[in-house]
C-alpha cells in the first residue's frame, strides 16, 4: 500500500483529502505545517507528499526544498490556492513534480497522483 | 483605495463560493466604509503582501458560517468547531489565492498570509493602509457574506 503524506494547515483540507485517498487505497499520514512535514517525511518515508504552500512556522516551498535536498527521489505535489506563475516556478525549482491549484477538485488531485504513479 | 485592486477578490469570491457551495452567488451594490466595526459573528481575515498590501476579510453570521462549513463537508449545517473554522478559513485562503493570480497577471505580484478566523460581533479592525475599505455584499443560499477589501499599492 502506497503511503501519502498530507501537509496542510487546514484540518478540514487534510480530512477531505484523507477521505479521498483512503478510499483510493492509500495509507495516509498528516502534517499541519512545513516543519512537521519535514519531520514526518523522515519518520514515515512516504511515496508521495501533497503539500500546501501558505502555512505557519514553515511554508510549503521551504519544506519541499528541505525534503528534496534530503531525498532526491521524493515525489512532492503542491496543492495550493496560490497559482501565480512565479509561485509555480518556485515550487518546481524547490523540487515539486506537479502543482494543483485549489479550489480542491478530487479528479485533479487524483490525476496528478496518477501522473506520478501510472496504473 | 483603488477599487480595481478589489475586483480580483470579488470575482474570486464568486467563483470559489459557487464551486465550493454549489450555490449561485448574487452581488449587491458595493459600499465604502470607514468605521472599523466589521459586523459579523465570524470573520475570516487574510493579509495581502507584496506589490499590493492590506487586508481582505469575509464577515458572516454564525448561522451562515455553520451552514457553509456543513456544505463544504458534504453534510447539513455544522457547529463552528475547529474543523468548521478550518473550513471557512480555507474559503478565505482560496479566494485570496485565486485573486493574487489575477493581480500577478496585471503586474502586481503579491502573496497572502495564512487565514485567521475570529468570532465576535463587535470586532474592529485597523488595516494600516488607510483610505477606508470597500464592502461587497454577497448573497448565497446559505446566507449573506460581506467581503471587506482594504488594499493599496506598496510604495
Amino acid at each position: 500500500m502506497r503511503k501519502v503524506l498530507l501537509v496542510d494547515d487546514a484540518a478540514f483540507m487534510r480530512m477531505r483529502c484523507a477521505k479521498l485517498l483512503t478510499a483510493e487505497g492509500f495509507q495516509v499520514a498528516e502534517a499541519a505545517n512545513g516543519r512537521e512535514a519535514v519531520e514526518q517525511y523522515e519518520a514515515v518515508r512516504p511515496d508521495l507528499v501533497l503539500m500546501d504552500i501558505t502555512m505557519p512556522e514553515m511554508d510549503g516551498i521551504t519544506a519541499t526544498r528541505e525534503i528534496t535536498q534530503r531525498d532526491r527521489a521524493a515525489n512532492v505535489i503542491m496543492v495550493s490556492a496560490l497559482g501565480q506563475q512565479s509561485m509555480v516556478m518556485e515550487a518546481i525549482r524547490a523540487g515539486a513534480r506537479d502543482f494543483v491549484v485549489k479550489p480542491y477538485e478530487p479528479d485533479r488531485v487524483l490525476g496528478a497522483i496518477r501522473r506520478i504513479f501510472p496504473q | 483605495m483603488q477599487t480595481n485592486l478589489a475586483d480580483p477578490f470579488v470575482s474570486a469570491a464568486v467563483r470559489i463560493l459557487t464551486a465550493e457551495l454549489g450555490s449561485e452567488v448574487a452581488r449587491q451594490e458595493r459600499r465604502n466604509e470607514d468605521e472599523p466595526i466589521l459586523g459579523g459573528d465570524v470573520t475570516i481575515m487574510v493579509g495581502i503582501t507584496g506589490d499590493v498590501k492590506g487586508l481582505v476579510a469575509l464577515a458572516m453570521s454564525m448561522e451562515t458560517a455553520g451552514a457553509i462549513a456543513g456544505a463544504m463537508m458534504g453534510g447539513p449545517g455544522a457547529e463552528l468547531d475547529e474543523i468548521g473554522k478550518s473550513c471557512v478559513a480555507e474559503l478565505g485562503n482560496m479566494i485570496a489565492g485565486m485573486a493574487t493570480v489575477e493581480l500577478e497577471q496585471e503586474g502586481y505580484p503579491s502573496n497572502i498570509t495564512p487565514p485567521s478566523v475570529v468570532t465576535g460581533r463587535s470586532m474592529t479592525i485597523s488595516t494600516g493602509v488607510g483610505g477606508g475599505r470597500v464592502v461587497f455584499p454577497l448573497t448565497t443560499s446559505f446566507g449573506h457574506i460581506a467581503l471587506h477589501v482594504s488594499l493599496k499599492l506598496a510604495a
